[in-house]
């Protein structure tokens, strides 16, 4: 097994092209998963028991399964009901789903672990429950969320190319058909893994920013 | 929703499910004392050592790339080396590679979240480091492991539906075959499902009764 | 000891200090915060490393690591600030697993002096809770009885009592007292000079990483030889 530094450029520019997707599709679902994830994390908390069911069985079941019988699921669903995305946007609403259960988890536990006090206070100033949760509970709790969340994006980012397998133009899917095309090997599975890394670093390292920008 | 066809695909789907166990149990057996013993071992050593630092990169590499890429360099490379593996082994392999690599941060992190107190108070009495690993630390950080090793548990097992794509005729494999059949993707899905639940299940349940056993006896300290 | 040095990168913890201690003789060590006195004792029994200077114990020379430092930790017991029990085992269990692990005493033989060692320390009927189950003034006790099961020549106390409520230290220190009486070498750091006064023979003050006063507790209160020591001492009973 030899490693030539040509190969290694000659496929460069289409690997690098495939890396902008993937940090798209990553981020795209990640910002869906965050909008939806507090409301459901509030409703699986004090909703309506209906509401509480209905989310808690999608995070157990979403969480119980392999993410790529989710991609499976939401790549035959979409059409079924009348949705034709592209690729692309498939893979986006995959990954929201995914995103956002761990993001679902990531929300209660933070709210939780602020204890009791807090919630006590804000009711007994006459704040209605859910208006305690949202305005004074949530905001609170939103320096706990920060952290996981930056991991959460990082196991986004790895999941994304599980999307290979519906065909999506990311890196992994790329790589695979550039080595059947090119028969160039170990310098595309290497300069993958190196992209993955860059990726995954480079984002961790910008949220944690963000998250230093957002606890003062 | 067919309840007759759900019966059928769900007992059409016990031989993969037999695949994804084998895979799954195999890789765990392999990677555990692996991963646990190289990530006490790192914990044990100087940050700067040479073995620390080709422990930290493979974690890094292991942590930071998706698994897929893992299996495809398993999958791809390793033929380049001369080595022929049926492909069970190389699905084995490659889960192992991704699951001791976070099995060493697991055990890693455990050790050290016990306090430097510990180690100082054990050394004060007169135990040289090994002893008071054995003695001390490990019994307090097995305990802080057991949660995180169990989690790593059910994503070793989910990670294997993606070996279907060098075409393990694993579980996930079979159920996306079934489908590409006759689209019912809600019934088969759904009975996919099912059967990922129940074997992450049984393994949780009894992981934790091992971790109960373990602890009733006062772990591995003291037996009396 | 004979000019023990010790830094943390260009700051120098403990600079070139020398000390004896007699046989049975009980040495309490006091000084702002920072002085180093925690660096000193951590160096006796080497949980510091220092970069240059000897300690020696009943003439033998601590040496930087290996199978001679082990034996004579086993000789030199050591209460923490912070107790540091091992939360894992019972009380009981904390106090013989040194000696059954150690010294190969049988089981029998070692719970009966631990059940000795914790009625010394007034705790016989606590023996088979959790450290976590304790008060801190009773995981202090442990602690001590712990320290005194491996039969020390010298006993090392690091602030035993300042992470403990009021009411608890008395209880400590009272064992600490009889401990003294009862003719054990002991080196002290602590800021209770009330418990100086009665049980050292001598006191040492430490700034900056030397020991700049020491004297017996008398001299070392009524005669304060050095401006740093009066201003300390002014501090601290001054109120
Ligand atoms: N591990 C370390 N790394 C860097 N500096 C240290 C370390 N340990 C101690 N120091 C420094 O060495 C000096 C002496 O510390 P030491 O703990 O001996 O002080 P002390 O007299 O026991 O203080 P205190 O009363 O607060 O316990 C302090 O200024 C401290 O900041
Ligand atoms: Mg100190």
């Amino acid at each position: 097994m030899s490693v030539s530094l040509t190969s290694f450029l000659e496929v460069m520019p289409p690997l690098l092209k495939a890396a902008v997707v993937t940090v798209e599709i990553s981020v795209l679902s990640l910002a869906f998963a965050c909008v939806i994830a507090p409301p459901l994390a509030i409703a699986r908390m004090i909703g309506p028991w209906p509401a509480r069911f209905a989310v808690s069985v999608l995070v157990e079941a979403v969480r119980g399964v392999p993410p790529l019988v989710v991609i499976a699921f939401v790549y035959f669903a979409l059409p079924a009901i009348g949705l034709t995305f592209n690729g692309f946007w498939t893979g986006v609403a995959a990954l929201t789903v995914v995103g956002a259960v761990y993001a679902v988890d990531i929300v209660r536990s933070s709210i939780e672990s602020l204890g009791r006090g807090q919630k006590e206070a804000a009711l007994a100033l006459g704040f209605s429950v859910w208006r305690a949760y949202l305005e004074i509970l949530f905001p609170q709790a939103l320096k706990r969320i920060l952290p996981p969340l930056t991991n959460e994006l990082a196991n986004v980012i790895k999941a994304s190319a599980l999307l290979s397998v519906i065909s999506v133009n990311e890196i992994s899917h790329v790589g695979h058909g550039l080595i059947f095309e090119t028969f160039i090997v170990a310098e595309v599975i290497i300069q993958m893994a190196i992209l993955y890394l860059v990726i995954v670093g480079c984002l961790s390292a910008l949220s944690r920013a963000l998250e230093r920008r957002l606890a003062h | 929703m067919d309840p007759v066809f759900m019966f059928d695909v769900l007992v059409r789907l016990i031989p993969p499910l037999g695949l994804t166990i084998a895979l799954s149990l195999t890789a765990l057996l392999i990677a555990t004392p692996i991963g646990l013993g190289l990530g006490t071992l790192r914990a044990t050593l100087r940050d700067q050592s040479l073995a620390a630092r080709i422990l930290d990169l493979y974690v890094f590499v292991v942590r930071g790339t998706p698994i897929l890429i893992q299996i495809f360099a398993v999958y791809f490379l390793l033929p380049m080396t001369g080595l022929k593996l049926p492909l069970f082994w190389m699905g084995v392999l490659a889960l192992v590679f991704n699951s001791a690599g976070y099995q060493i941060e697991i055990a890693r992190a455990g050790v050290n979240s016990v306090s430097r107190g510990q180690w100082e108070a054990a050394a004060a009495i007169g135990f040289n480091r090994s002893q008071s690993l054995l003695t001390f630390i490990l019994p307090q950080a097995a305990r802080r492991m057991a949660g995180p090793v169990m989690n790593e548990l059910s994503q070793l097992i989910k990670a294997s539906s993606v070996l279907s794509v060098i075409t393990l005729y694993e579980l996930h494999k079979a159920s996306e075959a079934i489908i590409s059949a006759n689209f019912r993707f809600v019934e088969v899905l759904i009975v996919e499902g099912f059967w990922y639940f129940v074997f992450v299940y049984t393994l949780v349940m009894i992981a934790r009764r091992i971790e109960k056993r373990f602890s009733a006896s006062g772990g591995l300290a003291e037996q009396r | 000891m004979r000019g023990i040095t010790k830094s943390y990168g260009a700051f120098k913890a403990l600079d070139a200090v020398d000390l004896d201690l007699r046989r049975g003789e009980k040495l309490v060590v006091c000084g702002p915060s920072g002085s180093g006195k925690s660096t000193l004792i951590r160096c006796i029994n080497r949980l510091e490393e220092p970069e240059s200077g000897l300690v020696t114990i009943e003439g033998q020379k601590v040496g930087a690591g290996g199978a001679e430092l082990i034996a004579l930790r086993r000789r030199v017991g050591m209460v923490f600030q912070q107790f540091n029990l091992f939360p894992h085992l019972p009380v009981i269990d904390n106090i013989t697993i040194g000696p059954r692990r150690l010294k190969g005493m049988g089981r029998a033989e070692a719970a009966d002096r631990a059940i000795a060692l914790l009625e010394r320390v007034k705790l016989a009927d606590q023996a088979h809770k959790l450290p976590s189950q304790l008060s801190g003034g009773q995981q202090q006790r442990v602690a001590i009885a712990r320290a005194l099961a491996m039969e020390p020549v010298l006993m090392l106390f690091d602030e035993p009592t300042s992470a403990l409520d009021p009411e608890m230290i008395k209880e400590v220190l009272d064992v600490m007292l009889e401990l003294g009486q009862q003719g054990m070498s002991m080196i002290v750091v602590t800021h209770e000079m009330g418990f100086a006064r009665r049980a050292a023979d001598r006191i040492v003050f430490m700034d900056k990483g030397r020991i700049v006063a020491g004297a017996p507790p008398r001299e070392f209160f009524d005669n304060p030889s050095h401006p740093r020591l009066r201003q300390f001492l002014d501090n601290i009973l001054g109120h």
